[in-house]
């Protein structure tokens, strides 16, 4: 832990003060913009301890398909797009990733045969998953490596579980899931990126009690619970930084279900994260998953932070949070 | 060649509720035919002789449309709830978004909530039992409304319709909603029904015998209050039968244009809204709420106008305007009471009044619901203390909720008390002008101040040459702004002039207020190691 006045000069109260300053964002999936502003977020803000946790991978596979004339033709967000030479094509690419998309080059035999072969369009983009997320952990090492801000990145319920190889291969990105690790001096962090069952099933979705089990087994390896930071992807349930449409997930795409014509609001975080909160009671509780439900809740003693997520539009989202030994001295939602 | 398919794996995704319709009927109830018409149908037809009412509405029509493409150009690249507040704050700076935002149009809407609650007791109600009480003989009924006119009464009842519809906001959204979809709207809409019926079958002379037996209801008996009323405005000096004038056409745009806006301030709710991200979806939305406006107001403006005899009207605004008192008896009941005396029906009045009610019960709501989404911005930005973003378990803000009715009842009282400060609504719409200057000026400078986020935009791909599309559309909205800011300081109708100076300074006082209060806030967070202006910046992408 350093100590520092904090980038904006200020102290606590007149007196010099001792704090870890934690930058915390989620639910990147895949926006190569948002990588890169968290690449610089470190510095910018002048965190102690960066964290990009849940949700690395995005969800798009798009393909662009060369025409018989040289030019290319994709679509995206709703609309055509057109390349008729390198730059746009690039230009193009590049929009797709910053998206969070991945771009696929291809004929259109090649496209027809992603139509036909769900199982093929899978593979090629997790292929593309995976490549984007070991350049992301290249790309973090460099940008970290040296500069005294300890950079931790984990995987969140819709990341498949072949990402763990791959945070897990580096030597000075952090991958906290599934452990304890000390963020500092004085705080312990557990992670869990599995979340409680969503609507659309996905990989790392599993039931309450799985996830309550999940998080005990780590939360009772912390040696101090009261300086502890509890990184569970899954907000605590009707804590209000869970709060979401409430959908029917009999049928897929799920449909937004409505009372008296109106969409209903419900909590849809976990109660296994939500009792762990209330049992442990931990210093910080960091969360994502729920990009609508932006906030900050207190549980008990625990300051529960979910910064949102708007990814899609290439901005970060994120929550700069002033820890000390004792408490949360501040904190601050920013949208970068 | 089709474009090909994309392939969407299994993820969690954000969903929003409002769709493009109910937004875009959300935005129209914002504004509402019958609040342009009920505030501005007399005084501006009055005052602006020469104007083409017909003409206005397409004017209106095509310049907010171009305006719009900027809004919702910036709308589609950042859907989030706060609007005008966060496209100021994140492309301007954090202080001039809070300052302006809240200061040129949050603060105010807490006095609508006043002046709306106001019309209903003596725009709607009084009317509607004296009307009442005429047509059924029953002279207590127009006593009734005759003590609705009182202030005192007056202003106990808005501090009791204001308490109602926060008891209402604070039960959640759905409980609103619900009322908006079965009551709100349903009335609105029949409302015009009945009044285009009206104007179909009834024939002027009715009106004319029955406005002279309402008239004469309040002791001043005249055989023909009608063209008695025309006569004064004459004497008074008022020219009722001008030329098409350039001048009072685009001085009546000036006025409806300040209405208008508001469409805009519906979109603070972009949060909410479903399609927001596509940008042809966020200006449909607003061009279809102007499109239902302008329909609403050519039935009740123009069509009411033309029907009750533009000579008439014009003499009627007039006459209330400049010396009520000139015309012994005359008496003002205003736009809903003209339509009403018109078939002299117990069952018709009694519907277009709830239809009028509806209406600004309308207003009260989204006045309430939109600033409480700059406070919700301003409060995660830290300028605000956390409990103002809170919400109870249905949602609702309810600290905010209430602290906005206790403002809105210490208006009340104040007005009450200080009639002269209603005067001070003339320089709200001036301060609302000036924040959506700001917004058009954030649009013109995002391409370059927000360069990532542009270029991930939707809108980015449209350009004229090498100029991008928002630039365009952003630098004609201001020319239209400015021409509006223009009338605004050389009209004295628009009440900036004539204004006492305390009531020219408020607005700036409020502005400034904002301003101290964000600078206060600053160096708050400042001791707690918190710097509030990283959360209006874009971090530079290594």
């Amino acid at each position: 832990m350093d100590r520092r006045k904090d980038q904006s000069g200020g102290t606590e109260f007149g007196k010099e003060k001792r704090f870890t300053k934690i930058f915390f964002a989620t639910d990147a999936h895949g926006s190569e913009v948002t990588f890169r502003k968290f690449l610089s977020a470190g510095k910018y803000y002048q965190a102690d301890v960066v964290m990009l946790c849940g949700d690395l991978t995005g969800k798009m596979l798009v393909p662009i398909v060369r025409r018989s004339d040289g030019g290319y033709v994709s679509r995206l967000f709703g609309q055509e797009q057109k390349a008729e030479t390198e730059l746009q094509l690039k230009a193009m690419e590049e929009k797709i990733a910053d998206a969070g998309y991945y771009s696929y080059r291809t004929e259109e035999d090649g496209a027809q045969e992603l139509r036909a072969d769900p199982e093929k369009t899978d593979k090629t983009l997790k292929k593309l998953m995976l490549e984007r997320l070991e350049r992301w952990v290249r790309s973090a090492e460099e940008h970290y490596k040296d500069s005294g801000i300890r950079c931790i990145m984990t995987g969140g319920n819709d990341d498949p579980l072949e990402i763990e190889s791959i945070l897990n291969s580096s030597g000075c990105i952090m991958n906290s899931d599934g452990r304890v690790v000390r963020i500092d001096d004085d705080h312990e962090m557990i992670t869990v990126g599995h979340a409680n069952i969503t609507p659309w099933k996905c990989p790392r979705d599993v039931t309450e009690e799985k996830l309550e089990e999940m998080i005990e087994n780590v939360a009772s390896k912390v040696e101090d619970i009261e300086t502890c930071v509890f990184n569970l992807h899954a907000p605590p349930k009707d804590s209000k930084i869970d709060t979401a449409f409430k959908l029917d997930d009999s049928i897929y795409p799920p449909r937004l279900v409505k009372e008296a014509g109106q969409p209903v609001l419900v909590g849809v975080g976990s109660s296994a994260a939500r009792k762990a909160i209330e049992k442990y009671q931990p210093q910080l509780g960091l969360h994502g998953h729920i990009h609508e439900s932006r906030g900050v809740a207190k549980i008990g003693r625990t300051l529960c932070v979910n910064p949102g997520s708007e990814y899609g539009e290439g901005v970060l989202r994120g929550a700069i949070v002033n820890v000390s030994k004792a408490k949360v001295l501040s904190y601050q939602l920013t949208s970068g | 060649m089709t474009p090909p398919e994309v392939f969407l794996r299994k993820t969690s995704g954000v969903v929003r509720a409002l769709s493009p319709f109910d937004s875009a009927f959300y935005g129209f109830l914002t504004v509402s035919g019958i609040g342009v018409i009920t505030w501005l149908m007399l005084p501006g037809l009055a005052f602006f002789p020469g104007a083409n009412l017909y003409l206005v509405m397409i004017l209106l029509l095509v310049f907010m449309s171009i305006r719009w493409v900027a809004y919702a150009m910036m709308v589609s690249s950042m859907p989030r709830s706060g609007g005008d507040y966060v496209f100021q704050s994140r492309l301007l700076r954090g202080d001039i978004g809070w300052a302006f935002t809240w200061g040129g149009i949050g603060f105010w809407q807490l006095w609508w909530n006043y002046i709306v609650a106001n019309t209903i007791a003596i725009g709607v109600l009084s009317p509607m039992f004296e009307f009442l009480g005429h047509a059924t003989n029953n002279p207590s009924m127009i006593n009734a409304g005759i003590a609705l006119l009182d202030p005192i009464t007056a202003a106990v009842f808005s501090i009791v319709v204001v308490w109602l519809c926060t008891w209402v906001m604070v039960t959640g959204m759905r409980g609103y909603v619900t009322i908006q979809r079965y009551i709100l709207i349903p009335l609105t809409l029949v409302s015009f029904v009945i009044l285009a019926g009206i104007f179909l079958v009834v024939p002027r002379e009715t009106f004319m015998t029955n406005f002279t037996s309402f008239q004469n209801i309040f002791g001043q008996v005249n055989p023909d209050w009608y063209h008695a009323i025309i006569d004064q405005a004459k004497e008074l000096g008022a020219d009722l039968s001008p030329p098409f004038s350039w001048y009072d056409t685009f001085g009546l745009f000036v006025l409806l244009y300040g209405m208008m806006q508001n469409i805009q301030y519906s979109m603070e709710l972009i949060g909410e809204m479903k399609g927001v991200e596509s940008f042809k979806t966020a200006w449909g939305i607003m061009f279809g709420a102007a499109a239902l406006l302008v329909g609403s107001v050519t039935i009740g403006m123009a069509w009411g106008a033309d029907y009750l005899g533009m000579e008439f009207i014009r003499a009627y605004g007039y006459v209330a305007n400049v010396d009520p008192s000139s015309l012994a008896g005359f008496t003002w009941r205003g736009v809903y009471g003209l339509f009403t005396v018109i078939t002299l029906n117990v069952p018709i009045g009694i519907i277009l009044g709830l239809g009028w009610i509806a209406c600004f019960i309308q207003y009260e709501f989204n006045g309430a619901f939109g600033a409480a989404r700059f406070i919700f911005a301003a409060s995660f930005d830290r300028i605000l203390p956390s409990w103002m973003g809170s919400v109870n378990k249905r949602g609702a803000p309810v600290k905010t909720y209430i602290f906005f009715a206790v403002v809105s009842s210490v208006i009340a009282i104040v007005c009450t008390g200080y009639g002269e400060v209603l005067g001070l609504i003339n320089l709200a719409f001036l301060a609302g002008q000036v924040t959506y200057i700001l917004t058009m000026v954030s649009a013109i400078v995002f391409p370059w101040r927000a360069k990532k986020l542009w270029e991930a935009s939707p809108g980015s791909k449209y350009k004229i040459g090498k100029m991008p599309v928002i630039v365009i559309a952003a630098l004609f909205g201001l020319i239209m702004d400015f021409i509006v800011i223009a009338y605004y300081f050389t009209n004295p109708f628009y009440g900036v002039l004539t204004s006492a100076l305390p009531a020219q300074l408020f607005p700036i006082i409020i502005i400034v207020g904002c301003f101290v209060w964000f600078y206060g806030a600053r160096w708050y967070r400042n001791r707690e190691g918190i710097n509030i202006e990283l959360a209006f910046k874009e971090v530079p992408p290594a």
